[in-house]
């Protein structure tokens, strides 16, 4: 323990790479006292408006502070915001922010702050991976033409300052879940300096949040972050952060193990059979809202009867596949929306997602089914095993002869759908970046999002509109029913069938306790304390 | 031989155009849509792929991306990859880890593989050379991430070594990771000195030397290691290009950052510049590996010439 203190001590004035040093030693944990260390893959960008991928998301988290924060009963909680309200409908929308809070730099976060970024997110020639989650606002469209003209503005004309702390937004079409979604990466606020070399400015990201950067991301090793003393809001528990970035999460594992590392977000489907020996009750598991389908292109004439999809998917043992394949670390599936959102259900998909064999094989031979199935699914994602095993599934129960299709990648699957191949029925992947129902119903389903991600093509008129009048409903609460009926819609058409739900098998040392990881994959910083 | 060494060098050009022209094509042909790739599983909207197609030149014909591609290359302008970072730095960060494993992996061939062969050699037939034999044997068998992981899990579990190496500048956490990446070229040089000593022991010149007199540490060290080491040395040489870009495999398992990391990363998204600079920089590590070993045999054989 001494050792390790006055490591701390020396390297707080010195550059970052005595920090490393440190790191290397023979202390155990790895950092100085009361940082914590947490296994992340390289981050793809740390530029909010361009963060879209769960890595890069972790650490943002830390930095940053949104408008609204989820609790455990995933219902959203002011944070940030002082108020949200809506008019007109559910389409203006007024933000007030709370006064107080600047950035790590000492600019006062302001209605601009706010304004700015999303413009700049939203903003075509940019080309910010999170573009079209601004697609609701007023005015995206004139920042995104699509014949490839440049834009004739780079404001949308749906954001408004009011005054210095409030912010009035205009939505193309009424949306009651818009303040949930303000939790999100893409709503998060950047200060002025970030706009004049956002390459640059991404190395050292200057956030409102609890931690801000301690010293330059360190590209394939390391972002360090420590807590803000100038922050407001709730204060974590813990010193700071040291995001270690892997390139594989076994090594992370192994690093747990060996005391090394504390946390591991994902533990190894190969090691969990193992972690409880190893970790005993610093295993954890968390429900994922991370969902995996199977989907019926819908141009594929051997689908068209809604018989055949009933079938097959009554023909599937889900348990027995979550259970031998993914050794209990995912749930089955039997509904299209987590059933830990707030309002969704557990078994809106009936008896066509309970294993009945017998009733399969009727239906399947009454629907006159093809005598051949094949499932198409992306090889770099380490899906061969649960294909192979739902096809071993389809082969016995149907009488069908059933073949995996592994393509190299999930694009080449999407350039395969876009000239209507016939690649059978494929997977596909889902994971929400906020609670409410429609995050899964909308993207996955609706018409306007043809071709992606509504990548089966499913289209129905009934379905969009009962959304549209979810999406006009008083409030949150009030659009639940419509979205049920939506969900309900699912059930009977079956464009996609639910497999199963993701869960997180995580991992930590004897040097932290309360952790705890989201529906979302995070990893919530705040709850953390040293052990 | 400072002409022969011009003429390599002038090859050499040649060979790195050719490289690239067929190492940029195949990134072609092979990728599909790297902005998907890049994208993943979730939508980008279609004026961000705009974009992003107009950023890289994805919409120009293939000849004209190369030389795109070519022209930044010959005025030192690497680009960015597609996530927007500078490719230069990422090579120059990367670079330094890899080295670094390989020389360690190097020595511990050149020192642990010719001294190990030399002494199985004049000891051929006795319980030594089986156990090194059968010992050289497994190695060969065992795939290398199969040792790697296994090392791996065995320093973690017990704490014996390091097994993040992370960007450690540390040189000892790099050897057990050197150990895995060297073990094949370890158990291939035992063997080849192994053979290689053997028959220039049976050899006349050696019977000559013996029957002069001489002792047998001059026998073995001046006649016999100096014939024995020529093939050796080419081995060593391509190996040492080899350790240095083969270490895909070995850099994952124990977390280093460096250029084989960079590279299967960059393949899986399918980063063309940035698949095509690293594997550029390879053939060129290569090319003078040949050219070193070539001049280093008209220095041990002097019946070699080049004019």
């Amino acid at each position: 323990m001494g050792k390790r203190a006055l490591c701390a001590f020396v390297s707080l004035p010195l550059a970052a790479g005595v920090l490393v040093a440190c790191g290397g030693g023979d202390d155990g944990g790895g950092s100085s006292e009361g940082v914590i260390s947490v296994g992340i893959g390289e981050p793809k960008s740390l530029f909010v408006t361009s963060v879209g991928e769960t890595e890069g998301h972790q650490v943002i988290s830390a930095l940053y502070s949104p408008l609204v924060r989820y609790n455990d009963q995933l219902e959203t909680e002011l944070e940030t915001a002082e108020s949200i309200e809506a008019s007109e409908g559910n389409k203006v929308w007024t933000i007030k922010l709370k006064d107080g809070y600047t950035f790590h730099n000492g600019e006062k976060v302001t209605a601009d702050s706010y304004i700015n970024t999303w413009n700049y997110g939203a903003y075509g020639p940019n080309a910010q991976d999170l573009n079209s989650y601004y697609n609701k606002i007023d005015g995206y469209a004139a920042l995104n033409p699509t014949n490839g003209s440049t834009p004739t503005t780079d404001r949308m004309s749906g954001l408004e300052k009011v005054d210095d702390l409030t912010i009035k937004v205009t939505l193309a079409s009424p949306y009651s879940a818009f303040d949930t979604t303000l939790g999100y990466t893409n709503f998060l606020p950047l200060p002025s300096v970030a706009f004049a070399d956002p390459a640059n400015f991404q190395n050292a990201p200057i956030g409102n949040g609890p931690f801000k950067m301690n010293g330059t991301w360190e590209h394939d090793q390391k972002i360090s972050v420590e807590a803000w003393d100038g922050y407001i809001g709730t204060k974590p528990k813990i010193k700071g952060v040291d995001f270690k970035i892997y390139q594989d999460a076994g090594a992370q594992y192994n690093d747990v193990v060996g005391g090394n590392l504390d946390i591991v977000k994902t533990i190894p489907t190969a090691q969990i059979g193992n972690a409880k020996a190893d970790l005993g009750d610093r295993f954890g598991q968390t429900p994922s809202g991370s969902f995996q389908g199977l989907a019926f292109p819908v141009y594929q004439e051997e689908f068209q009867d809604v018989r055949i999809r009933q079938a097959i998917s009554m023909a599937i043992d889900r348990p027995a596949i979550t259970e031998t394949i993914f050794a209990g670390s995912a749930t089955p599936a039997t509904s299209w929306v987590s059933p830990q959102f707030p309002g969704a259900r557990e078994n809106s998909c009936g008896e066509w997602c309970q294993f009945n064999p017998t009733e399969a094989k009727a239906l399947y031979t009454a629907a006159d089914g093809s005598d051949t199935i094949q499932l198409s699914y992306n090889a770099d994602g380490g899906h061969k095993e649960w294909i192979d095993a739902t096809c071993n599934q389809l082969a016995t129960n149907l009488g069908v002869t059933c073949t995996g299709n592994p393509v190299p990648k999930f694009a080449d699957l999407l350039t395969s759908l876009s000239k209507k191949e016939a690649v059978g029925i494929f997977r596909q992947g889902w994971i929400p970046d906020y609670p409410t129902m429609d995050n899964y119903l909308e993207p996955l389903y609706s018409c306007n999002a043809i071709p992606q991600p509504n990548y089966s093509g499913f289209c129905d008129e009934s379905f969009d509109d009962l959304l549209a009048k979810g999406f006009g409903a008083a409030d949150a609460q009030a659009s639940i029913p419509d979205f049920q009926a939506a969900e309900d819609i699912l059930a009977e058409k079956l464009p996609v069938l639910p497999m199963r739900f993701g869960r997180n098998n995580f991992g930590y040392s004897d040097q932290v306790k309360n952790v705890t990881i989201d529906l979302f994959y995070e990893l919530d910083l705040l709850s953390i304390e040293n052990a | 031989m400072f002409r022969y060494i011009i003429r390599r060098l002038l090859q050499m050009v040649l060979a790195f155009f050719g490289t690239t022209l067929l190492v940029y094509w195949l990134m072609f042909a092979a990728s599909g849509d790297p902005i998907a790739a890049l994208a993943g599983e979730k939508p980008l909207s279609p004026s961000v792929r705009q974009a992003l197609i107009e950023e890289f030149h994805l919409d120009q014909p293939f000849f004209v991306q190369y030389l795109y591609y070519m022209k930044d290359l010959l005025t030192f302008n690497l680009g960015v990859n597609t996530s927007g970072r500078d490719i230069g730095e990422i090579v120059a960060s990367a670079w330094p880890y890899t080295l670094k494993l390989a020389f360690i992996a190097f020595v511990f061939v050149v020192v642990v593989g010719i001294t190990l062969g030399v002494i199985v050699a004049m000891k051929r037939g006795g319980i030594f050379d089986t156990v090194v034999l059968l010992l050289t044997l497994i190695v060969i068998s065992i795939p290398v991430f199969v040792i790697g992981s296994t090392l791996a899990l065995f320093g973690a579990k017990w704490g014996l070594w390091t097994t993040n190496v992370g960007g450690s500048g540390d040189l000892s956490a790099y050897v057990v990771p050197a150990l895995v990446l060297g073990s094949l070229s370890l158990a291939t040089a035992v063997r080849l000195t192994r053979s290689s000593v053997g028959e220039n022991l049976r050899a006349d010149y050696v019977r000559t030397a013996k029957s002069k007199g001489l002792k047998r540490s001059q026998v073995v060290g001046v006649h016999v290691l100096r014939n024995s080491l020529i093939p050796v040395i080419t081995f060593l040489g391509i190996e040492l290009g080899g350790l240095m870009g083969g270490a895909i495999v070995t850099e994952k398992i124990f977390n280093i950052p460096g250029i084989g990391f960079e590279l299967a990363k960059a393949i899986s998204l399918e980063d063309g510049p940035t698949v095509v600079t690293i594997v550029s920089l390879l053939v060129i590590v290569y090319l003078l590996m040949n050219l070193l070993v070539d001049v280093l045999y008209a220095v041990l054989d002097p019946r070699i010439r080049y004019e």
